[in-house]
């Protein structure tokens, strides 16, 4: 059937449509598709976690073999910054006695580092999507409000878990394999266990605090803003709040120091306990997830109504 | 007779005191229908439902044979519809072809059968090697072409089409109103053009629905409703223009002076012949020269239909 003013053939489509399209799913790898685009950006923002991956990696070789009462080879060096280096290491490694601890420590640090992460490939998702006017595209398809935010919440959780869970899963591949006769799998097993479900519970905390900015805000570099704006001004009152009152209590205000305080209690390092109620924490990071989660549902919804 | 594209029934949608739609009944045949009225006649909330997007505060409404109050009747309609919404929309980041596919799977389509058919589509709404570049650098017609694009990626039955030609030049809009008027008419879909440019609509649909405070003004084929328009004629007289507006006003005659010697007369329905303006004449001691018939278009009828719906209702009746 040829039409006329010069256009193309018209095909119908003789296949059938899904009953229940895999929607989440198409706007996950499209987000995902989107994002590793822009090379430049995942390359800054994910070579610090590799960085990290690699010499904390080092460093937990470095303990075990010191352990066993062997220098690795690396360290041996004769240039005089090699040999810097090599002492440094070595008193790293010399003082984390215990490897747990050495894990928490670049768990959390790292935990943090996700923070930079989520909120720059979070904060567009659903501003932009507003602003460019995709969700009348998208709304207009058999496609539920939850689809929709699952379809962003994989996207910004992916990025959150290859900054905050990958590299602490790499370092413990690798105390595995460097502990002598399995000890460390055997003895301080549980840690692996431990990182995953605090790192997947950090990631979906934050994802959604960040999505939930993101749908407040008319562009991405104002729910940026807001996000950080938020996180440093609960942190700065939180840290006021409790010297005035003498209460370290107030500090489960802050977010960071909830989730710190968390991760102390879940993963056992005594030295690192703080001295507060570990219940305030959760019961802030189950608000605030829940504030997220209201906001996101709140603001899609409106969003579809006006699509 | 084929199964009505659109079906509401005493449908009321308000928004606090608004009543954007204001006990609405209308069917809809198969084909392509204009839906036109003025800004806040309801137009965009009824495209909403249409959608699904939004539902009714009472009555019902069946739309490609959906129920919209439904969740499951709201995924059959959206698979069933294809929506290009009005003003600028696009994926940020994505190209053209994979705006399209991505959209076709969320519409149902496997991942192949996606990007084979925003390829396909790409096509028909001639945009080649532009999809493959990211949208926002694109022009505003490649720009409309890709949403009506994304509209036909699961070849739905009914299309709802939100100013198409918004923000088009004459060559975009020619080309645009094809693509509409091919759809329309040798591809069979039902479609729903939302248009304040009637030509626009008077070029690619066959009825119409004229909007007004929530309820339908009119509706019907466009040539039943350009042929009930009030007949007009252009009358040119030798002699005094004075007299002759004077006796066509005291005839109760509605015209427009166009010029000194020219008038625009409308005849009433009672007697649409020009025997009003010659006895006119005849009483003011001029002569008509001429007297031409003025084709009755589809501005007029729209006009008048806006008229008659904002005239108050004759007492003792419900509006």
């Amino acid at each position: 059937m040829k039409a006329e003013a010069n256009l193309e053939v018209y095909r119908p489509f003789a296949g059938t449509l899904r009953e229940h399209p895999r929607a989440a799913v198409a706007l996950w790898k499209a987000g995902l598709r989107v994002a590793f685009r822009r090379r430049l950006a995942l390359m800054l923002l994910m070579a610090p976690p590799v960085i990290a991956a690699v010499i904390f990696s080092f460093v937990v070789y470095t303990r075990y073999s010191l352990e066993q009462g062997s220098t690795p080879e690396v360290l041996g060096g004769t240039s005089v910054i090699g040999q810097m280096a090599g002492t440094m290491v070595k008193d790293m490694a010399a003082e984390s006695l215990a490897v747990r601890k050495l894990i928490v420590m670049f768990h959390l640090s790292l935990s943090a580092f996700s923070l930079l992460v989520v909120a720059w490939y979070g904060a567009g998702l659903i501003a932009e999507d507003r602003r460019n006017g995709a969700h009348l595209l998208v709304f207009a398809r058999p496609l539920s409000r939850t689809g929709y935010v699952l379809g962003r919440f994989l996207t910004v959780a992916t990025f959150g878990s290859l900054a905050a869970i990958a590299p602490t899963l790499v370092v413990c591949v690798v105390a595995t394999f460097a502990s002598p006769d399995w000890s460390f799998v055997r003895l301080e097993g549980d840690v692996i266990l431990k990182a995953i479900l605090y790192g997947v519970a950090w990631v979906t905390s934050i994802s959604a605090f960040v999505l939930a900015a993101s749908s407040l805000a008319t562009r991405k570099a104002f729910a940026l803003a807001g996000t950080f704006g938020i996180m440093f001004g609960l942190g700065a009152i939180s840290t006021l709040l409790a010297q005035l009152q003498r209460e370290p209590a107030w500090r489960a205000i802050s977010p960071g120091m909830a989730w710190a305080r968390i991760a102390n209690e879940v993963f056992g390092v005594r030295e690192m306990r703080s001295r507060w109620d570990p219940e305030y924490a959760y019961l802030s990071v189950s608000l605030l997830f829940l504030a997220s989660c209201a906001v996101i549902a709140w603001r899609v919804r409106r969003m579809e109504a006006v699509a | 007779m084929k199964q009505p594209i659109l079906e509401l029934d005493a449908l009321v949608k308000t928004y606090g005191s608004v009543r954007a739609l204001d006990g609405l009944t209308l069917t809809l045949a198969p084909g392509p229908t204009g839906l036109l009225g003025p800004n806040g006649a309801g137009k965009t909330t009824l495209l909403k439902l249409c959608l699904g997007l939004i539902g009714p505060d009472s009555g019902s409404a069946r739309i490609a044979g959906c129920d919209p109050t439904t969740a499951a009747g709201r995924a059959r309609l959206r698979r069933a519809i294809g929506y290009m919404p009005e003003g600028d929309c696009l994926v940020p980041g994505m190209s053209g072809v994979e705006t399209v596919a991505m959209l076709g799977r969320l519409s149902g389509l496997e991942p192949r059968d996606a990007m084979t058919r925003a390829h396909e589509v790409l096509d028909y709404v001639g945009l080649d090697e532009a999809r493959y570049r990211e949208v926002a650098g694109w022009s505003t017609g490649m720009k409309q072409r890709l949403k009506l694009a994304q509209a036909l990626v699961h070849d739905p039955p009914l299309l709802l089409l939100d100013e198409p030609t918004d923000g088009l030049d004459p060559t975009g809009r020619r080309h645009m109103l094809a693509l509409v008027h091919d759809l329309g008419h040798a591809q069979q879909k039902s479609l729903i053009l939302c248009s304040h440019l009637l030509p626009d609509v008077e070029s690619t649909c066959d009825s119409v629905v004229v909007m007004s405070r929530g309820r339908a003004a009119a509706s019907g084929r466009i040539d039943d409703l350009v042929g009930t328009a009030r007949a007009r004629v252009r009358v040119e007289i030798h002699g005094e223009g004075g007299a002759f507006a004077r006796e066509l006003s005291g005839a109760g005659l509605a015209f427009e002076s166009t010029g000194p010697s020219t008038f625009a007369l409308e005849l009433p329905a009672s007697a649409p012949d020009a025997d009003a303006a010659l006895a006119a004449a005849a009483r003011s001691g001029t002569r008509i020269v001429a007297i031409e018939p003025e084709r009755a278009t589809l501005q007029q009828a729209f006009l008048r239909a806006l008229d008659e719906a904002a005239a108050p209702a004759p007492a003792g009746t419900e509006r």
